[in-house]
């Protein structure tokens, strides 16, 4: 990206600022654990009835649920700042993103990160390597991980972009459209195969979030024939970004043209 | 003028032309949704939509020069703000041309926002938490100023405004006048070729004041800026503009100097004399007569006061010499309406555009 | 100079309260689009649980001890007595702390912590319509499944959702009392749900759970709010033992309540001493 230095300053600084709040700081940490951590209850009370869900094992559903976390805990770090695009709205702040010469997608994305996002990444890499680590996953596995996550956050986002954008246009600034990208992620940690088909073939198609857990969770313990798919993430994710911004322009027009 | 050195030539080739901004026939209107008042308004609501159309700006049409130090007032809801955001990119307007430093703004948002700068009063645009030192490199890295130019503005701007003290506090520990001075220093920190600046002195105390307007006066001077402002204090803009506009319900009503707004305006000039003794009731007809051939007009003649009210520029002088002679003068003042109230006055006509 | 105002009577306090309830509610009906997704969200989530459940009883057919129709029974009741249950308070008093306003609320003459209530009852009773409605598609899907057992059942279940309400309420008021002292107060309103998700029986039946979160639940109150009004609901509870799990309830109420009093006087000094 040709402005990448700006992104990155403006990153920089607003994540320094953010370090300087101890108590949020430790708190957010503990709260986006125990969110985490509550979800791992349901999982437990499950496995408490039954030994898998359609063959695959406790240990391997953590491993989802860890891809999921940290993809989410990357997506806060990096590009929280959506989720105040609702306020601005309401409040007529959204204009400030438009004073500068910049793209205001990017801009707007990494310039308030979220430190609770830790917890989430924290949590989910202890899940991730508990799991790859009790199922004696060989050093690729591992590797491979980061890349996951970053295309899941990229993913991620770009969904919630997206929603943002369509209830700007359509329906108004509720901060409510956001919660359906970020709930649908909560479906995303399960085995995609427990669920009817559309709404197996719809997480992996029309909110691809299966492409960062499910496909990869598919090859890494190999459970299906075309679990290749898991190498198609990073493609995914660009092709996800590219659409968000461009989806964003064209919410941000309607903005533009009603002042609302 | 030309030869602006904030606006990046690399970006924005100069335009062969002395004017910063064209205005044609802009208009803007909004849909706005009805509520009826009570619970069971509330109710109605979850049911059905009314929605009424607003005229925020009606066929606006005027041009700034190069260099132009331009104000632009008018009451709250006239369409101040709104002219602004659809000048600066921000909003599109439901009609008309607009091309500013040759660019069509919401078209060309991001090459003209490296070329202008933008305050908005009422909501400071810093959108950090983050100190305002490392707010300002960060617009320097953003703008891509150089090095002599922030240099230069920062110097200024930190002498003239007094943010010595402000610039290691995050900009949300600011108060609205601290953030406000900094907001303008942000704005013009890349010394644009226009200055959009919205109510840049709300909310500061008079001291604060004067030294903001002395701050943009010496910016707009040391690079050519064209200045547009739009403010409720009218000091404002006898202190920076030369030319004014006065917009009124989205209709532009004035647009011309300060000085022609004055003479078109406050046509009434007043010469108020004071006389050693009581006047006599028997003058009045007689001197009443005197001034009318001088081209004034007497509105009172009693105990002490003479009072004569002149339109023409050039009658002062005689009609002072008229009341010299005729009267025993003590005192006499000669008194101009002030800008404050003749505007004032218009707000005040009820049927002054009309709809 | 002005006499000083005498104290509030009775009925002036209730109707002030009343009053506010009013307010409340009208603001509540103004957001009919947040309300629609909101309720679209809470369903998705539960989609989620439900879908899940659902292959757990594809998979191992009758073998647990609960019936897939008890299953679904359960978890619409579980759904729609905590939509009934949900509380904005938080993030609203949150909101004003943070913005400054909190000092507006406390100068007005009503008790801070009954006003919030009245509050909360205005989103319960909004909420409530709402679960209402899905409780009669519920009705008309699961058929007698989703009937209470008996008129007793029934009577039973009306006095435990009212000690659940208040119970709801008084967590939530003493989990407020954080707001005072961290910027965001996002923390604590999440770490709050984050438990009540867990423990408050909403996914499943406590008696599905492994034995030790079980014990950890029966240490808290969340489980009050959902678990037992269902318990009584569904008749798995009858006679002295019903009595007994009320008597439960109105303890964990009682004592919630008092103790968000105090911590609110705490929280208080500590405003005071910060000057807000």
């Amino acid at each position: 990206m040709k402005n990448f230095d700006i992104y990155w300053a403006t990153f920089k600084a607003s994540l320094q600022a953010k370090l300087e709040y101890k108590l949020d700081f430790a708190l957010g940490l503990l709260t986006s654990s125990m969110l985490q951590l509550a979800a791992l209850g349901f999982l437990w009370v499950i496995f408490h009835q039954t030994s898998n869900l359609q063959g695959w094992t406790q240990a391997e559903v953590i491993f989802l649920f860890g891809l999921t976390a940290m993809s989410l805990g990357a997506s806060e770090l990096f590009f929280n700042h959506i989720w105040m695009v609702p306020y601005y709205i309401v409040m007529g702040d959204l204009d400030r993103l438009l004073v500068y010469p910049v793209r205001s997608l990017p801009f707007l994305l990494i310039s308030r990160p979220e430190l609770h996002s830790f917890g989430n990444l924290l949590t989910g890499l202890a899940l991730t390597a508990g799991s790859l680590w009790t199922l004696h996953m060989p050093w690729q596995d591992w590797v491979l991980v980061p890349v996951w996550v970053l295309c899941g956050s990229v993913i991620y986002t770009s969904a919630l972009v997206v929603f943002c954008s369509f209830s700007f246009k359509f329906v108004g600034p509720y901060g409510y459209t956001l919660m359906i990208p970020h709930t649908l992620l909560q479906a995303s940690r399960y085995p995609l195969s427990i669920y009817p088909a559309w709404v197996h073939y719809g997480l992996l198609f029309l909110v691809p979030y299966g492409v960062f857990n499910y496909l990869p969770g598919n090859w890494v313990f190999g459970k299906m024939l075309f679990s290749a798919g898991a190498f198609l993430t990073p493609l995914v994710a660009v092709v996800c970004a590219a659409v968000a911004e461009r989806v964003w322009n064209w919410g941000l027009k309607h903005y533009q043209s009603t002042g609302s | 003028m030309l030869t602006v050195p904030g606006g990046l030539p690399k970006m924005l080739p100069l335009y062969p032309m002395n004017s910063a901004l064209q205005v044609q026939n802009l208009s803007k209107s909004y849909k706005r949704r009805i509520r009826q008042p009570g619970l069971a308004g509330a109710v109605k609501a979850l049911f059905s939509t009314q929605e009424q159309e607003l005229h925020a700006v009606r066929d606006l049409s005027f041009t700034l020069q190069r260099g132009e130090r331009v104000g632009l007032i008018g009451e709250n809801g006239a369409g101040k703000s709104t002219t602004l955001k659809m000048l600066t990119g921000i909003l599109v307007p439901t009609g008309g041309k607009v091309e500013v430093l040759g660019r069509v703004p919401w078209r060309e948002r991001r090459q003209l926002a490296l070329n202008i700068g933008v305050v908005f009063g009422q909501r400071p645009q810093l959108l950090w938490d983050i100190p305002v030192q490392e707010t300002f490199e960060l617009l320097k890295t953003m703008y891509r100023i150089p090095p002599d130019i922030y240099g230069l503005v920062y110097k200024e701007a930190v002498r003239r405004l007094g943010l010595e003290p402000l610039l290691a506090t995050p900009v949300r520990h600011l108060s609205l006048g601290q953030r406000m001075r900094c907001d303008l220093a942000a704005a013009v920190l890349h010394a644009p070729a226009i200055a959009f600046l919205d109510e840049p002195t709300i909310g500061l105390d008079l001291s604060v004041k004067e030294q903001v307007r002395e701050f943009i006066a010496h910016i707009q001077e040391k690079f050519g800026i064209t200045l547009l402002i739009t403010t409720h204090d009218l000091k404002d803009i006898t202190e920076t503009c030369d030319r004014l506009l006065l917009l009124d319900k989205g209709r532009l009503l004035f647009d011309g100097s300060i000085k022609a707004f004055e003479q078109k305006y406050a046509s009434d000039r007043r010469i108020v004399a004071e006389t050693h003794r009581p006047l006599d009731s028997s003058v009045a007809g007689p001197l009443s007569v005197e001034v009318a051939k001088k081209g004034g007009k007497l509105i009172e003649a009693e105990g002490h006061r003479v009072v004569v009210e002149y339109h023409e520029e050039g009658a002062a002088p005689n009609l002072i010499q008229l009341l010299l002679q005729q009267l025993q003068v003590v005192d006499i003042n000669l008194e101009k309406t002030d800008i404050e109230t003749i505007v004032t006055r218009i707000y005040r006509q009820p049927d002054r555009a009309g709809d | 100079m002005r006499p000083l105002a005498p104290p509030l009577t009775l009925s002036e306090n209730i109707l002030g309260y009343l009053s506010f309830l009013n307010r409340a509610l009208k603001a509540n009906f103004a957001y009919k689009a947040s309300t629609v997704l909101g309720l679209f969200t809470a369903a998705l989530t539960y989609g989620i649980t439900v879908l899940v459940w659902n292959h757990v009883y594809d998979q191992k057919g009758s073998s647990l001890n609960v019936t897939r129709q008890e299953m679904f029974a359960y978890l619409a009741m579980a759904f729609c007595l905590n939509y009934a249950l949900t509380i904005n308070i938080d993030q609203r008093v949150g909101q004003r702390i943070r913005l400054g306003l909190i000092a507006t609320d406390l100068l007005k003459p009503l008790d801070f912590q009954m006003t919030q209530a009245f509050q909360a009852l205005s989103d319960c009773i909004f909420n409530g319509f709402i679960a209402l409605g899905i409780m009669a598609v519920a009705f008309s899907a699961l058929g007698r499944q989703a009937f209470p057992k008996s008129p007793e059942a029934f009577g039973f279940f009306l006095a435990s959702f009212f000690l659940a309400f208040i119970i709801q309420y008084s967590i939530v008021f003493f989990f407020i009392q954080g707001a005072f002292y961290t910027y965001s107060g996002y923390g604590i309103f999440a770490s709050r749900i984050a438990v009540h998700h867990t423990l408050s029986g909403l996914q499943a039946p406590l008696t599905l759970y492994p034995p030790i979160l079980r014990s950890i639940g029966a240490w808290l109150p969340f489980q009050h709010v959902v678990f037992t009004p269902i318990t009584l609901y569904t008749g798995r509870a009858e006679g002295a033992q019903a009595w007994h799990l009320l008597g439960e309830q109105a303890l964990w109420a009682a004592g919630f309540y008092l103790l968000g009093n105090l911590v609110m006087r705490k929280a208080l000094k500590q405003l005071e001493i910060q000057g807000g």
